[in-house]
């Protein structure tokens, strides 16, 4: 029998799960990377990840995933396989949001209130959170905020942050830990650059741009136009059919939709500051 | 009085609809897309209650105190658009 290594209990957004591998090292990392998840010892109802390595050589994939033990992923390769270990643990947590909204973005604190920064791929969701953090915001998640529409209540996820590299980021992650691997993206622990948030009520939706050249600024957006910017690029997100996009639809017309345009992240910070500070 | 008066378009069941002042997004919840609808187009979409075409037509002429000359075909081809995006059940109005 293949002997195996224990990660550490860990929990995201109140659901507890543990990894289990096959490879000390990878062991190592996960624990370290998740660091920000990790809770004192669960009970058996805690939710097993099993990432096993198949011992084939590159350039097969050689990692395979199973979640409580069904098979979810035979081929990952070496570089990939936290990413998506990640996102089996935030599609898990997804699947159990049950009355709250789930959000594609980031929830950063500032003043007691949370905003999130949501919107496609590649907007600058993730850069300008591990920004704000680093900036003294308070953490509450990347790529996957959850809201519940009664209360406007955010709950923390601190999942790490997908940081891009080459980028603006690159002083401050440079030398802590975190997954490597010498590749384009790196999850880093957000506690590693600044502090994490408790559930915090929400002040306002922001859907990023990152432009080449225009200094920032804050336009408003209509509720409809929020909707069909939340469901539009992530028809996934409408879980739970009609009664989840009721949901939705009630959030959006309780909270104000910002765009933001920016290139400088300071800039950003302060414009988003001066938002967040605003009281309605 | 035209020949798709009679017509009797009605939101499909399966079609969520979230109103937001003028504007409104509808949910198909068969395949899980979502559509936005500006304000003329919500306007008749509200009355799609299974009254007639010439209903719609006159409700709207009512509100807006435009001539339904000048709205009916507005309305038709609204009404064709949504039929178009599968959001209708009941008689169509196409042929317009």
């Amino acid at each position: 029998m293949t002997e195996r290594f224990h990660a550490g209990f860990f929990e995201a957004g109140g659901i507890a799960f543990t990894v289990e591998t096959n490879r000390p090292g990878f062991a190592a990392l996960v624990a370290d990377v998740f660091r920000d998840l990790r809770v004192g010892r669960r009970g058996p109802s805690a939710v097993v990840f099993e990432v096993l390595h198949r011992g084939v050589d590159p350039p097969a994939n050689p990692w395979g995933v199973w979640r409580a033990g069904e098979q979810r992923e035979m081929t990952v390769s070496d570089g990939y396989v936290l990413t998506y270990l990640l996102w089996e643990v935030s599609r898990l947590m997804f699947e159990r949001t049950g009355e709250r909204v789930h959000l594609h973005g980031a929830a950063l604190v500032h003043d007691g209130r949370a905003l999130v920064l949501a919107g496609p791929s590649h907007a600058g969701k993730s850069t300008l959170a591990a920004w704000l953090t680093h900036r003294g915001w308070g953490y509450l998640t990347d790529e996957a905020a959850l809201v519940d529409p009664d209360t406007l209540i955010v709950s923390p996820f601190w999942r790490p942050i997908n940081v891009r590299r080459p980028g603006p980021l690159d002083s401050i992650v440079a030398g802590l830990p975190g997954d490597g691997n010498g590749d384009a993206e790196r999850l880093v622990p957000a506690s590693t650059i600044g502090t994490l948030a408790p559930a915090t009520p929400l002040a306002g939706i922001a859907f990023p741009c990152y432009t080449a050249k225009d200094e920032a600024g804050i336009g408003p957006l209509a509720p409809a136009a929020a909707l069909l910017e939340l469901t539009q690029h992530f028809p996934g997100l409408i879980a739970d059919g009609r009664a989840g996009f009721r949901r939705l639809a009630r959030l959006v017309a309780a909270v104000p939709a910002y765009t933001l345009r920016f290139h400088d992240l300071d800039e950003a910070e302060r414009v988003l500051r001066t938002l967040v500070g605003r009281r309605s | 009085m035209n020949e798709h008066d009679h017509a009797r378009p009605t939101r499909h069941p399966s079609i969520e609809t979230a109103l937001f002042g003028s504007e409104a997004v509808l949910y198909d919840e068969r395949s899980g897309t979502v559509h936005h609808l500006n304000p003329s187009a919500c306007a008749v979409w509200l009355l799609l209650d299974g009254r007639s075409i010439g209903d719609v037509v006159a409700g709207l002429a009512e509100r807006t105190g435009l001539p339904r000359t000048e709205i009916g075909p507005d309305v038709l081809r609204a009404i064709a658009d949504l039929d178009e995006a599968g959001l209708l059940e009941g008689e169509p109005a196409s042929g317009s």
